[in-house]
Order: structure tokens, then C-alpha cells, then sequence
């Protein structure tokens, strides 16, 4: 356009015109792309379902099966365990074994509660799991179990993994434990209980944090006291291997 | 006499230790309740005796040297009888544990009643317990007290009246349709 | 219209399903329409394809008429009669059922549909179930006599022998399945994602996070994506979830955490009816918006419960009436251990149980006692022959 001119109506209706005209241009190519991926979902729909013809009693019995296909999906950036009705939990059944593991999970754990304050390791927990086990449900690994807990975070009940020294625990009630807290019940690793001279010689903590610190896991049945050794010990029940068969 | 089986919780050392805190005590008591009760009914316990089952392994752990001291006994024991599962002597130091409640012996003893025609028929106490025609029953040489108080509990549902003997034992009862 | 019969509902106005029946799209504002115009008219309800029946539910949830799809053709069960103004199809029930698609979505509710109807009727689910449990028996007695027939160390080492061997094959090529799957699985996602980055907004957006959903690429907008597959389903279910809570909840005192819900939802369900933590927290959020007299509440420790306010709701009062009537006298003691809840919830029950006029306290020495109430309770009282 020549300095100095303003733009005439004529060209101001052929750059409307030409926007006009390129919006449409996207809007198809939007509609042409979501026609194909349209297209190739049904297709993989299909792919899906043969696949679930073929393996579906793997999934459910076979835990390095299991193994294989979740990583196959984290891999490529899919959550298969999202809805009930997404493509691999309608067509693969890979969810209802999920759904049912978590319900357990709720259940075992609140059943322990009162034994171990709700705070339980991932080894003790699978072997209660395993106890309880139905058929449907054999073969329950803890990858397994892992996976189930991380979906029922959405429910904001309160569960988590937490590594206590050297082992993953679950932690199944809304409780905040402090950086003191998890520090001393990883002390309890090796013996199953910690004692006020134990938290002295490896912790390094004077008398007010050892008390403070103890009576806090009593107080949340996280700790069972014993008064018939030298020294009063606490023994953390839901880290010791046996403890969820208390019914 | 069979070898008890103890459950997983009698291998724990704080098991013996009386929790102060209440949540934890309570489920402490559950255990130590179901305990008592399945160690009676294994052993076929009625009275049980504080001082003898102190010298057994009930209450103590050799394993894992750990015992309840004398008023731990006493409390969780006192636990039992205030659930319902059992009664005190008068001067405590026996308790009569009914690891099967009276009301369920009770219905064992009617249904052999019905069973058997005896409907009507006026029976001794000595009979049902001790009697030839109930050998092979659970209930055969049944406990005295415990016999009573089941009896006691049918006459309450009018399924029996209870007619006064010399002695206990010959305490008699009449079965009612 | 012909082979259309009235069809159970639920409560809550979900369908009530068959043995093995389960819903394979779910549309809105659909209208049937017939030959007879005397007929009464099918407007804007909700059309509902399942593994058996094609279903369709008025606005108001109430009322439903169903066709089984054994009643269709085993070819042409749909037949397109869209024009540039409205989308419709004629589905061949008898002499045909003109189905009109009356949502903004139009064009793509017709894919839907056609697409679910064509599936099931390929499919045949209710063949397949009968022919499975046909089969499962067979099988148990096949099993029976092997092993009547084998009895016996070797026998039984033979079969197990076998058993492992098909295993390890199975296994083999399974793994291989599963890279192939992958492969697929990896394009569609990658279109997922080309698209996604290369548009700003249009109304296939909509389509496209639908399709997302399904395929477990979640993240925090497909979440809002309507009338997808998903979407849909986790509204039924939050129909059907709160129905299932409210007696249950009301009974606990009014609370209870989202993962005991969870839990006890899920226990009542057979096993193929299980749903995924995200679809109940999905369907739970959805309470407010569809109104239906429960919420979800974030508690002070940060648990996230559903919550129905008991002080409007008179069914919980008139139980405690009645507890308080069979037991002369109720304390907050008495209603802790009876109906498992905390202590300050009994407390605050009866009080709501004293406002809405069922109970009369009586403050003695001993503590605070509630006393049946009013005019329900007299009554009944001196029916019974009560003093």
C-alpha cells in the first residue's frame, strides 16, 4: 500500500474475506485430522479388543505379564487404569483387577488400624493381601499394589508410600509425620522397636525430642510400649512381619 | 487334650505390657479375650483358675520371656466378665469362661431333646450331663455351673421349667414344646 | 412402536441392567419418532446403547422403553437420512423408528450411535454370555472327569507338566503382543498430542479430548470434556452412586470419607461393575452440579468426605425415635456403639433429632437422656399396648 494512502473499503473486505477464508481452511484441516484419528482409534479399538481375546487371562493371573504392559503404556505416556470406561479398561479388563486390588487395600488397612496406627510396611501389606486372597486376585505383587495405591490417591484418604530407612511403608490415615518421626521409626528397621537410648546414641537427640517424639507414636497407636526390658521400649508393630494377622 | 495353637500376637512383647493408651488397649483386650477363651474351649476349660493358669503358658511367653504380671490378669480377665464371656467366683480366684455361651448350649441340649422325643419327660440334670444317651454330644459331661446357667437360659425363653432337686445335680427339668 | 416395552429404572432414573448387560454409549436430547401420529411424542431424552437393548429415557429420568437388539435386522440395522439441517437415522425396529439427534452435536451423536448399534449387534453379547456359561460348565465337568479318570501322582505331574509348557508359550507370545500393541498405540498417541498442540479452539476440540479420555491420556482439560463416552458414563454413575450412599451415609451421622464410600460402593458391585478411583472422584464431583442432596466436603485433616446435611432429613431422626422408643432411653453413648460413628456426631444427631420434634431430652445427675417425642411416638406407644 503507498505511504501516506488510508486502506479503501475494498481491501479491507479482501483481508476479512482472506482471514475468513483461512480460519476455514483450519477448521477443515482440524476436522480432516480428527476424522483420521477417528478413524485410527477405531482401528486400535479393534486391535484392542483381539489382544483381549488373546491375553486377558494373562493380565489377570500373570504378574511379569502385568509388569510388561504397564510399562509398555507408562512408555508411551498412557495411564490404562484412568476410567472404567477408557479403551483398555472396557475392551482389556486390565482395570478390574486394579479396582478390586485397591478396595482390599482399603480394607486390610483399616482393619490394621487399630494394631498399627495406619501405618504399615509394603512387604507386611502385600503378605496380608496375599492372605486374603480370592481366585480372582492370585498372584498380587507389590508392583502391583504400588500401582493400585497410586490411583487411590485421587480419593484424598490420606494414603501414601513413604520410605522409612531402607523400606517402603503406606501410610493410611492423614496424619503429618515430621521429618523426627519417620527418622525414628527407621531405627526400629533391624530390632522392631526403638528406645530412648536408641534415639540418644543414633540420633544424637536430647531428652525433650526423644519424649515428644515417643509419646507422638504412642499417642497415634503407631507404637506398642513394653515395660519389661531394662529401659521401656516401643515397638512399631506395622514395620514388624506377622503384626497384620492380628484379627 | 489337645496342644494349643497360640495366635500370632502371644510372640509380640508388648502383648504383655498393659497399653496406656486407650485405642491400643482396647484392641489389646479383644485379643487377649479371644485368647483366653480359645485356649478354654481347646482345653476344654470351664473353671479356670487364676493361680494354676499362672503356672501354665497362658498368660506367660517363655519364648520371648515375657509374662502379664498378676493385676494384668486380673484386668483383662475382668475385661472377659464385663463382655459377657465369663463370671467371677465370689472371691475371685476362679472364673467361669463360656467360650460357648450358655444360651447356644442350651439349644444343643433342646434340640437333643426334641431329637429324642423327650419332650414332657422330667430329667435330671445328672441325666443330660453325665447320662448314657447323650455320650457322643458335645455337651456330655458338661460342666455343672455352666449346665445351670444354660438351663436358666431356655426356662427364660419358656423352653424348660426348672423343678428344685436335694442337690444340683439332681435338679430337675421338664422340656416344653 | 413396535417392539418397544416399558423398562425398569432405578431409583435414581439409571437403567436397570440385565444379567451381563452393560451401556456402550449414552446420547442426549435424541427424539423418537413414529408412523403413528396419534402416537405420544419422544422428545429430547436420553438414548442409551447397551451390550443387549437400545434403550430410551425421558427428560424427567422416570420413565424408559427398551428394544432388545435381537429384534433387529442382521444387516442394515441403521440406515442414515441426514440432510444438512438435522442429523437422523431410521433404525429398523418393524417398520422403522425415525431416531433424530437434537444436541449441538448432532452429525457426531449419529456416529455414535450407529457405530455402538453395528458393534453390538456383531458382537452379540448375549449369545456370547450364554455360550460361555454353556461352556464353563462343560469344562467343570470335563475337569471332573480328568481328574476322576487320573487320580494319581503321575496323572496329576503329567497335567501340571502341560500346563506350565502352554504357559511359557502363552507367555512368549504374549510379550510379543504386547510390543505389537505398543506400536500401534504409540501413533494414535502421537496424533493425540500433533493435534492437540496444533490447535487453539474449535468444536473438535471437544471430540478430540473425548478421545483422549479413552484412550488414558488424562490430564486436567480433558477432565473437562462433555458428552464423550467417559463423561457420560461418570455422570450415570454419579446418579447411581448417591442413591446407593444416602440411606448409608445418613446412618453413619451425615460423614463419611471418600474411601470408605469407595469401598463400600465397590463391595456391593460384582466384579465386572467396578469402577476406577478417578471415575468416583469424578462422579462425586459432579453431586453439586446435578443436585443430588449429597456433597463432597474437604475435612480439617484435608480427607475429602460426602456429606448429606441430616438436620433437613427426618428419616434419620424418626430411627433414633425408634431406637430411643425400643430402649425406653437413649444417651449419645448408646447411638456411638450402635451405629459406629464419633461420639460429638451422636451428640449432634440427637440434638437435630430434638429440633425436628422427635425426641425430648431429660437432663438429670446420671447425664443426658433423650426420650421419644411427640405425637408419632404416643401413638405408637399405646397401639403396641405400652404404658
Amino acid at each position: 500500500m503507498p505511504p501516506g494512502r488510508r486502506p479503501g473499503r475494498a481491501s479491507i473486505r479482501e483481508d476479512v474475506r482472506r482471514r475468513e477464508e483461512m480460519a476455514k481452511r483450519g477448521a477443515m484441516i482440524s476436522a480432516e485430522t480428527a476424522q483420521h484419528m477417528k478413524m485410527q482409534l477405531r482401528t486400535f479399538s479393534t486391535k484392542l479388543e483381539q489382544f483381549a481375546i488373546d491375553h486377558k487371562d494373562e493380565i489377570q493371573r500373570d504378574p511379569a505379564f502385568r509388569a510388561k504392559f504397564h510399562s509398555m503404556c507408562a512408555s508411551i505416556g498412557v495411564d490404562p487404569l484412568t476410567s472404567r470406561k477408557g479403551k483398555w479398561s472396557d475392551l482389556l479388563g486390565v482395570g478390574d483387577y486394579y479396582y478390586e486390588l485397591a478396595v482390599r487395600i482399603i480394607e486390610v488397612c483399616v482393619a490394621t488400624r487399630p494394631t498399627n496406627g495406619g501405618i504399615i510396611s509394603l512387604r507386611e501389606l502385600v503378605s496380608a493381601l496375599r492372605i486374603r486372597r480370592t481366585t480372582y486376585t492370585e498372584n498380587v505383587s507389590s508392583d502391583d499394589v504400588e500401582r493400585a495405591l497410586a490411583k487411590l490417591n485421587v480419593l484424598e484418604g490420606g494414603f501414601k508410600v513413604m520410605m522409612i530407612g531402607h523400606r517402603k511403608v503406606v501410610q493410611s490415615v492423614p496424619v503429618e509425620l515430621s521429618v523426627d518421626h519417620t527418622n525414628a521409626l527407621a531405627i526400629s528397621e533391624e530390632t522392631g522397636y526403638i528406645s530412648a537410648s536408641a534415639l540418644r546414641e543414633k540420633l544424637k537427640w536430647e531428652k525433650e525430642r526423644i519424649m515428644t517424639t515417643l509419646r507422638f507414636l504412642l499417642e497415634h497407636e503407631i507404637a506398642w510400649l513394653d515395660l519389661q526390658t531394662s529401659e521401656p521400649t516401643y515397638w512399631i508393630l506395622g514395620l514388624m512381619s506377622g503384626s497384620s494377622t492380628f484379627t | 487334650m489337645s496342644d494349643f495353637d497360640f495366635p500370632p500376637f502371644y510372640s509380640f512383647p508388648p502383648s504383655f505390657t498393659r497399653q496406656p493408651i486407650e485405642a491400643t488397649r482396647a484392641k489389646q483386650t479383644e485379643l487377649w479375650c479371644n485368647l483366653i477363651r480359645d485356649y478354654c474351649r481347646v482345653k476344654r476349660i470351664f473353671w479356670l483358675d487364676v493361680s494354676k493358669a499362672k503356672e501354665s503358658n497362658l498368660f506367660a511367653n517363655p519364648a520371648i520371656d515375657r509374662r502379664l504380671s498378676d493385676e494384668d490378669i486380673q484386668y483383662f480377665l475382668s475385661q472377659l466378665v464385663a463382655r459377657g464371656d465369663a463370671q467371677w467366683d465370689p472371691d475371685r480366684k476362679r472364673c467361669l469362661v463360656f467360650w460357648r455361651g450358655p444360651s447356644e448350649w442350651g439349644e444343643m441340649i433342646y434340640q437333643w431333646v426334641e431329637k429324642t422325643g423327650r419332650n414332657g419327660q422330667l430329667l435330671t440334670v445328672h441325666e443330660i450331663r453325665k447320662g448314657s444317651a447323650t455320650i457322643g454330644y458335645e455337651f456330655h459331661d458338661l460342666e455343672l455351673d455352666t449346665t445351670i446357667k444354660s438351663l436358666q437360659a431356655l426356662a427364660v425363653i419358656g423352653k424348660c421349667a426348672l423343678v428344685k432337686g436335694d442337690s444340683d445335680d439332681g435338679l430337675g427339668v421338664k422340656f416344653v414344646n | 412402536m413396535e417392539h418397544f416395552t416399558t423398562c425398569e429404572l432405578t431409583q435414581a432414573g439409571t437403567l436397570a441392567t440385565l444379567e451381563g448387560e452393560y451401556t456402550t454409549a449414552s446420547i442426549d436430547k435424541v427424539t423418537l419418532v413414529t408412523h403413528d401420529k396419534k402416537a405420544t411424542p419422544h422428545v429430547k431424552g436420553l438414548l442409551t446403547v447397551t451390550t443387549h437393548r437400545v434403550v430410551w429415557t425421558d427428560p424427567t429420568r422416570r420413565r424408559a422403553i427398551a428394544a432388545p437388539l435381537t429384534a433387529l435386522p442382521s444387516s442394515l440395522q441403521v440406515v442414515d437420512k441426514s440432510n444438512p439441517l438435522r442429523a437422523r437415522v431410521i433404525i429398523n425396529f418393524g417398520r422403522g423408528v425415525r431416531v433424530n439427534f437434537e444436541s449441538r452435536n448432532g452429525p457426531r451423536d449419529r456416529e455414535r450411535f450407529t457405530a455402538a448399534v453395528q458393534d453390538a449387534c456383531a458382537r452379540k453379547e448375549w449369545k456370547r454370555i450364554a455360550e460361555q456359561k454353556a461352556k464353563e460348565a462343560a469344562e467343570k465337568e470335563r475337569m471332573g472327569d480328568y481328574v476322576r479318570r487320573r487320580a494319581g501322582a503321575g496323572g496329576v505331574q503329567d497335567r501340571v507338566r502341560m500346563q506350565n509348557m502352554q504357559r511359557r508359550d502363552a507367555i512368549n507370545s504374549g510379550f510379543a503382543s504386547i510390543d505389537q500393541l505398543r506400536g500401534q498405540a504409540e501413533d494414535l498417541v502421537k496424533i493425540a498430542r500433533l493435534f492437540r498442540s496444533k490447535t487453539n479452539s474449535s468444536g473438535e476440540d471437544n471430540e478430540l479430548l473425548n478421545m483422549m479420555a479413552e484412550m488414558g491420556i488424562e490430564s486436567p482439560v480433558t477432565k473437562e470434556a462433555t458428552g464423550g463416552n467417559v463423561a457420560v458414563y461418570r455422570e450415570e454413575l454419579s446418579r447411581q452412586i448417591s442413591h446407593f450412599l444416602r440411606k448409608r451415609v445418613l446412618t453413619v451421622g451425615g460423614l463419611m470419607t471418600l474411601t470408605d464410600a469407595y469401598c463400600l460402593t465397590m463391595r456391593n458391585r460384582a466384579s465386572t461393575e467396578l469402577v476406577s478411583p478417578e471415575d468416583f472422584r469424578a462422579a462425586c464431583g459432579a453431586f453439586g452440579r446435578l443436585k443430588l442432596g449429597i456433597e463432597v466436603r474437604r475435612l480439617e485433616s484435608g480427607v475429602l468426605a460426602v456429606y448429606i446435611d441430616s438436620t433437613k432429613d427426618r428419616s434419620g431422626a424418626q430411627a433414633l425415635c425408634d431406637m430411643a422408643m425400643e430402649m425406653t432411653s437413649i444417651t449419645a453413648l448408646d447411638v456411638m456403639q450402635k451405629r459406629h460413628m464419633p461420639i460429638q456426631r451422636a451428640l449432634a444427631m440427637l440434638r437435630e433429632a430434638e429440633a425436628l420434634g422427635y425426641l425430648a431430652r431429660d437432663e438429670t445427675t446420671d447425664g443426658l437422656r433423650f426420650f421419644p417425642n411427640g405425637f408419632d411416638a404416643l401413638l405408637k406407644s399405646s397401639k403396641e399396648g405400652r404404658a
